[in-house]
């Protein structure tokens, strides 16, 4: 029954600005379904190509 | 070779390289809000729906805040006004992690970030003087990082707060703007193709040189454009763009639990909408560089109506999938187009305000949705009114964007269609 109400209030007062706290409870179970190691190394490689981009874009800009 | 090929690109190329990682920061940084919902709740021991009157601040502020920061982008120039934006948003991110109740959240989320993230002016502004032939692709690649950043920084943010801290998922999200996104704005972005120090060859191949832009509704001052049919097609099209995903973002899940449908499949329903719409806003910023955008932009919000039609006429999960993806396929593809049609109609001299402007028409209409749907589902005990209401107006969306006489007002077709020389 808290439950419920609770439910009803994040779901009319939660403007759509950030990802709804419904979709936010799937991605917490969905990255803690996963282990440490996985998603550490998901991340690494994610600010490799961050970082490679970065260095990329300031050495082609250096010139111009 | 490939670094001879590279070091030939186009500089405005570069400026879309930093744009598209800043938008995948920004926006990874504000959707993330709702992962922390429910830890704040557990920690500050408050009401999810006053966690959510922080979020509720962001989003009027953002939409009230549009055409200030576009109005100061067209005084100023974007440069600046998008480093001071990145260098707000790393502060109040930082500041977001020294929350201990909700006014400090509204202070720093609702106003604070909220406000620095309102850069549509300014982004429109960068892209429309370095892109005149592919200005679409360039807007949709901008766009489209905002929904691969959300990919990437929605799962980063989350692994943090639940392995460490919120607190320190924050500070990161604000250490990633001071280095990555301000210094990139500072070395790398540059208002306009004339302070370039070698304007080469290939600024031809973008900025059409032969044929200086210009339009028969070129304004001075942003209230000119009102006296104009075009922006008052521009703005009722994004009204209704305001009205359909505001009200699908925060009601859907309560729909699909109207359909029998469990949360966490209508929310991964969601991730997949989201996906979709990754491509789809790259997609059609292609090819409205290759047709008439007017056409895509009707396409666009004809499609979003089939796709809230299948909400109403399908049922169950044939209905949540087949909203997924041809709901995906309309999500954001409206930016782009909105923008590059502003800015070839009315020109660059106002088009920061007149983009806020638009956006600012945008979030009344969403505002105005997330509370209607509210009333008819409390009413009713289902949203099929709601659907419909989204059904018709898009159908009028489209319709309205159809009949925007490009080929007479657009500086894409002015030139060429009226100058005998051409």
């Amino acid at each position: 029954m808290f439950f419920d109400v609770k439910y009803e209030n994040s779901l009319l007062n939660h403007h759509g600005d950030s990802i709804n706290p419904d979709f936010a409870k799937w991605v917490v179970d969905f990255i803690s379904s996963f282990s440490d190691n996985f998603w550490i190394m998901i991340f690494i490689v994610g600010f490799l190509i961050i970082l490679f981009l970065v260095i990329l874009i300031l050495f082609l800009s250096r010139k111009k | 070779m490939l670094l001879k090929n590279l070091s030939n690109l186009y500089y405005g190329w570069l400026i879309v390289g930093v744009l598209f990682l800043a938008m995948a920061i920004g926006i990874g940084t504000r959707q993330g809000f709702g992962i922390f919902v429910d830890i704040w709740e557990t920690e500050w021991e408050v009401s999810v729906s006053s966690i959510s009157l922080a979020a509720s601040i962001g989003w009027l502020v953002n939409g009230l805040a549009a055409p200030i920061v576009g109005q100061l982008s067209d005084k100023y120039g974007p440069k600046i006004i998008l480093i001071f934006s990145a260098l707000t948003i790393s502060i109040s991110s930082i500041l977001i992690a020294t929350s201990f109740n909700i006014i400090t959240l509204s202070i720093y989320y609702g106003f604070l970030l909220s406000f620095a993230t309102a850069t549509g002016g300014p982004v429109g502004i960068l892209l429309s003087k370095w892109f005149a032939k592919r200005r679409g692709v360039a807007m949709g690649a901008v766009m489209a990082g905002g929904s691969i950043g959300s990919l990437f920084f929605i799962p980063l943010l989350t692994f943090i707060s639940l392995s460490f801290s919120w607190q320190l998922a924050w500070i990161i999200m604000g250490l990633f703007g001071f280095i990555v996104v301000v210094p990139l704005f500072i070395l790398v972005i540059k208002n306009d193709p004339s302070e370039l120090k070698n304007i080469s060859l290939d600024t031809s191949q973008e900025l059409d040189s032969e044929n200086i832009e210009e339009g028969p509704l070129w304004v001075d001052q942003w209230s000119k454009a009102y006296n104009s049919k075009p922006m008052w097609q521009l703005s009722i099209g994004y009204f209704v763009c305001g009205i359909t995903t505001a009200s699908i973002s925060v009601h859907f899940i309560k729909w699909a639990i109207s359909e029998n449908i469990s949360p966490s499949e209508a929310a991964f329903s969601f991730g997949i909408l989201s996906a979709v719409n990754g491509i789809s806003v790259f997609c059609s910023g292609y090819f409205s560089d290759k047709f008439e955008r007017r056409y895509i932009l009707a396409m666009v919000y004809f499609v979003r109506g089939v796709a809230f039609l299948s909400l109403i006429l399908l049922s169950g999960q044939i209905a949540l999938w087949a909203f997924a993806i041809v709901g995906g396929m309309s999500w954001l593809a409206t930016v782009p187009l909105t923008t590059a049609l502003t800015s070839e109609i009315y020109g660059n001299k106002k088009l920061g305000s007149l983009v806020g402007l638009i956006n600012m028409s945008h979030q009344i209409g969403g505002a105005g949705s997330v509370i209607l749907f509210g009333i008819i589902f409390d009413y009713y005990g289902n949203y099929d009114l709601g659907l419909w209401v989204g059904v018709i107006a898009l159908l009028i969306a489209s319709a309205v964007s159809f009949t925007i006489n490009e080929r007479k007002f657009s500086s894409r077709f002015y030139n060429k269609t009226t100058n005998p020389l051409n």
